[in-house]
């Protein structure tokens, strides 16, 4: 996928003025509170927090032997009949895929989600190579009829209406028009299902691996993870390499935590284990099974430690969901396949922190992200500390933040760090402020940064003394 | 009363040059419940900016003077979520490659508290004997909330507050949009946070939002004063100080 | 072939590997990690896990079922009970009656074999499609066939009563798709099947699995209808899937 990181600002602006945009994001918002109520109501604090310490530990022993976790895994997917392919970057993983489809002979592929795929672009590299593909979750397939991006993780069509859904099928399919969700839906199914029971391949993602039993796990409401699985003659599933989990047991704890935390479920409708192809005694089920296993830049989280507990990460969206900067300006804004906080963390590591330099800044620091995350990810305390990575860690010191940025903090550090200077400062501050000042607030200031604060706030006059002041005088005389 | 108790007073930059009301309505109230409150005057900021922004190198300097200057205090009460959260937590991380300064980071933060938490949990006061009047609502800051954990304590001394009626609000646990930094660096976002934030305010019908930040409250008053909102911001410590008993104490 | 792609050359496992444990800073001999939670299957005490864990639910039976009820009609199952192989007969003919099904795709499963189903259904003027490859030239005819029945009926392996779910193994005689491509599935669960939750589901097929030291190839939990909120997150029933699900408890 195109990386258009370096334009978050304006994405922002642009989403932030799209009706159609802010509508959508105001009822999926609305849908999500409800959902996440719901799933709140269901378990005491208690008991969720006992599950998310669970996820937790068990992610974060799994990554920090990831390297014996991946042998264990490859071992028993050969041992149960399958193929594994390692790829290191998005290329790699092109290259897999294309060979795959043309030594196999592969004329159309049925898929289910995949985010590995957004991340590298699978789609249109097949298409070029004479592969038909098509996705089959619903909001990927509008996706898809659009050429769009997700808009999230888990909602991917979430900023298209009803009404342009039913524009977009009028446009692709020869199907005459549709304008309730139920029936549009409807559409889908009609069109899709041919496609499931002719495609040579499918193409899924992987929810979940299991490493002691070489199986993965597909979650799915819809049900085309199940037959994107179990139709087509080959199936390839293609997963980050932090997606792995020790014991088939440990899947009891992650499925509890993505259900509820995603969509406020108990348990997701379809729950798929897949261990290899189909044996020689099962009635069907593909006859080749490949496992791409991916790095694409989640060894530069690996290597560093604090960063490395974003790899706990099972990609529920809820952070996204509950983030006041998500709310406000939806998944394209972040110009990359992770949207919200948790994109905010992962993108600039992955795609490089020169072209996502602003990601990390574009959080409140608010800390709501941390206190829905299912595997308790710091994510506040991950942004601060890229935050320090962009500004000033070697060998980029100062390279990626502006000249006047730079002289404005160190500006305030000569102020602050004598309280002479700093009650300097207020004289001179007040003297500056009177002339922009009325009744004891400033409604203008022609400057930056202080003019971004006074488009739609005021900024209150310096007080006639300081507190410094007050205390000397009055206070520590009392 | 707490005549044992002393305590030093990091009234925050934004307090000291702006607010300075605030910073009196703390030593006030505190004196009241007996504290010995002190102010170490050579104090300026705790740093956030800079830290906020990624600038470590600016922040450390900051933070080893604070670090020196509330080196003895007994207690360091900031009446500011956000300024006790960096002295608290981010002080400690902004040393983590520097084990003797980390340590002493660590040692402060044993000592920090929130004004409202120091009441209630040092102190163990709920009820200060303030009287106010009017429709109260409380905006939940979101370091005091989520990092500090602080959520009771400030909603405990509202509710004995005599003679107002309080207003919860509906999404009392969304940021204002205020950020630091990222209201000037991401202004239109901030600005689209707040607006919520103003709604949520408005439908409450409060005439004074409280909070225990005045980063928050001059953001959100800031908003309301445009808008030319009847409504006011107020510092819990300055709705605290007031009433029968402050003017029993003067 | 193009030129590029004969070139490719995909990493091997071991150079893959190599950069994992340069980048989690490992070096030398990795050792295999200490288990990051309790140990649970030394065959031993697994087997006497497995006893307990089976008398346990043998002896909260009833209780299983009436919490698989509720719990599955509130995952949008629409449930009903029998008792003895005749009810269970009635109930199903009725399902095949009420949603309108002239042809109906079975499994060749040993719970509907029980009940002789293929044929008592016959007897009911139903045309059965029983979908096994040895009964169809192809895998993809027996997919075609299955996919114009309005119905399709299935055992289950192990029922969930902590979530309503189904579980299904397919294997020999048990497709993958008779619960997938119909309109309409029909989950015939009997009583015994019922456990818990998902820890007792997997503390009984560990057994299974160790003894030979694989999973079948595929293992479906199914809790509810098919379903997609990807329009404007509106739940619609009934996305690639069934639309309509029911569930028939049988007490034998």
């Amino acid at each position: 996928m195109d990386v258009k990181t370096a334009q978050f600002k304006r994405n922002a602006e642009a989403a932030l003025a799209d009706e159609q945009i802010q509508q959508s994001l105001t009822r999926a918002i609305h849908h999500f509170d409800e959902a996440r109520d719901i799933a709140i109501r269901e378990f005491t604090p208690e008991r969720w927090e006992e599950l998310r310490e669970r996820g937790r530990t068990i992610k974060d022993h799994t990554v920090a032997n990831l390297d014996y976790y991946l042998e264990l895994l490859s071992k028993r997917v050969a041992e149960a009949g399958g193929v594994v392919h390692f790829a290191r970057d998005a290329e790699e993983v092109r290259q897999i895929m294309l060979r795959l489809a043309r030594s196999r002979g592969i004329k159309s592929a049925v898929k289910s989600k995949s985010m590995i795929s957004e991340e590298v672009g699978l789609n249109h590299a097949l298409e070029e190579a004479g592969v038909e593909v098509t996705e089959t979750d619903l909001g990927e397939y509008i996706i898809q009829l659009a050429d769009e991006t997700p808009f999230h993780i888990i909602a991917p069509a979430m900023h298209k209406s009803k009404e342009q859904v039913s524009d977009l099928f009028v446009e692709h399919l020869d199907e005459p028009r549709e304008e309730g969700i139920t029936e549009l839906a409807g559409v889908a199914r009609r069109v899709l299902r041919p496609k499931f029971l002719a495609a040579d391949m499918g193409i899924s993602g992987a929810n979940f691996a299991v490493a002691e039993t070489g199986t993965i796990v597909l979650v799915t409401n819809e049900g085309n993870g199940s037959l994107c699985t179990s139709v087509p003659r080959i199936h390839v599933a293609l997963m980050g390499m932090e997606k792995i989990v020790p014991d088939i047991e440990d899947m009891a704890v992650f499925l509890r935590l993505l259900a509820r935390a995603a969509t406020g479920q108990r348990l997701s409708t379809y729950t798929t284990f897949i261990t290899g192809p189909r044996r020689a005694e099962d009635e069907d089920g593909p006859e080749e099974f490949h496992l791409v296993i991916v790095d694409n830049g989640r060894s530069r989280l690996l290597r560093d430690a604090a960063l490395r507990e974003a790899l706990r990460c099972i990609r529920c969206g809820a952070c996204l969901n509950i983030c006041p900067v998500y709310r406000k300006v939806g998944g394209h804004a972040y110009g990359w396949v992770y949207s919200g906080p948790i994109g905010a963390v992962v993108t600039p590591v992955m795609v490089g922190l020169e072209e996502a330099k602003d990601l990390p800044f574009a959080s409140s620091l608010c800390g709501a992200c941390r206190d829905v995350c299912p595997v308790k990810i710091d994510i506040p305390h991950l942004l601060l500390k890229l935050r320090h990575m962009i500004v000033e860690e070697k060998p980029s010191k100062h390279k990626n933040s502006p000249l006047a940025e730079r002289l404005l903090i160190h500006g305030y550090y000569l102020t602050v760090r004598d309280r002479r200077t700093f009650a300097l400062a207020h004289r001179a501050g007040s003297i500056a402020l009177r002339a922009f000042a009325c009744g004891g607030r400033v409604r203008s200031f022609p400057i930056p940064p202080l003019s971004g604060w006074t488009r739609k706030r005021d900024f209150p006059a310096l007080a006639p003394k300081t507190f410094h002041q007050i205390w000397q005088e009055r206070l520590s005389k009392e | 009363m707490n005549e044992d108790i002393k305590a030093s007073l990091f009234v925050t930059c934004l307090v000291d040059q702006f607010y300075p009301q605030v910073g009196e309505s703390v030593v006030s109230v505190l004196r009241r419940q007996g504290v010995r409150v002190d102010f170490p005057i050579d104090q300026t900021c705790c740093g956030q900016p800079a830290f906020n922004s990624g600038y470590h190198t600016e922040a450390k300097k900051i933070a080893r003077q604070v670090l020196k200057l509330l080196a003895n205090s007994e207690y360091v009460v900031v009446p500011s979520g956000s300024c006790a959260t960096m002295l608290r937590v981010f002080y400690p991380e902004l040393f983590e490659d520097e084990p003797e300064m980390a340590e002493a980071a660590r040692e402060l933060s044993r000592r920090v508290y929130e004004f409202s938490e120091f009441v209630v949990k040092v102190l163990g006061v709920t009820n200060v004997g303030a009287e106010a009047s009017g429709r109260v609502t409380y905006h939940a800051a979101c370091h005091l909330l989520r990092e500090l954990g602080v959520n009771r304590e400030p909603l405990e001394l509202l509710e004995n507050v005599d003679g107002i009626e309080f207003a919860p609000l509906r999404g009392n646990v969304a940021c204002c949009g205020f950020g630091g930094t990222f209201a000037v660096k991401m202004a239109s976002i901030s600005e689209a946070m707040l607006e919520e934030k103003l709604s949520e305010i408005e439908d409450t019908g409060a005439d004074t939002v409280v909070a225990c930040d005045m980063s928050c409250l001059m953001h959100i008053g800031g908003a309301l004063s445009r808008r030319r909102a009847s409504a006011r911001t107020m510092h819990l410590a300055e709705l605290l100080a007031n009433g029968k008993a402050a003017a029993d104490g003067r | 072939m193009m030129a590029g792609e004969e070139a490719f050359k995909e990493i091997s496992q071991q150079e893959f590997l190599a950069g994992v444990r340069e980048a989690l800073g490992v070096t030398g001999d990795r050792l295999t990690p200490s288990p990051h939670s309790e140990p649970k299957r030394e065959s031993a005490t697994h087997g006497e896990y497995v006893r307990e864990t089976q008398a346990r639910l043998a002896s909260r039976r009833m209780e299983l079922v009436e919490q698989m009820d509720k719990m599955a009609t509130t995952a949008n199952w629409r449930v009903r009970r029998a008792i003895g192989e005749e009810e269970a007969i009635a109930q199903i003919a009725a399902i095949v009656e009420e949603v309108g099904a002239e042809e109906v795709a079975l499994t060749d499963h040993s719970v509907l074999r029980r009940l002789s189903l293929a044929g008592e259904l016959q007897e009911r003027g139903v045309e059965v499609v029983v979908a096994t490859t040895a009964e169809f030239d192809s895998r993809a005819a027996m997919h075609e066939q299955v996919n114009h029945c309005k119905l399709g009926i299935t055992g289950v392996d192990y029922a969930l009563a902590e979530t309503g779910s189904c579980v299904l193994l397919p294997r020999r005689g048990v497709s993958r798709v008779v619960s997938l491509l119909p309109e309409y599935h029909l989950a015939v669960v009997d009583a015994s099947q019922i456990v818990e939750n998902f820890e007792e589901l997997m503390a009984l097929r560990r057994s299974s699995f160790l003894d030979d030291g694989k999973l079948s190839s595929y293992m479906s939990i199914v809790t509810g209808p098919s379903r997609t909120g990807d329009i404007e997150q509106t739940i619609v029933i009934g996305a690639h899937g069934p639309r309509q699900v029911h569930m028939l408890i049988v007490d034998i």
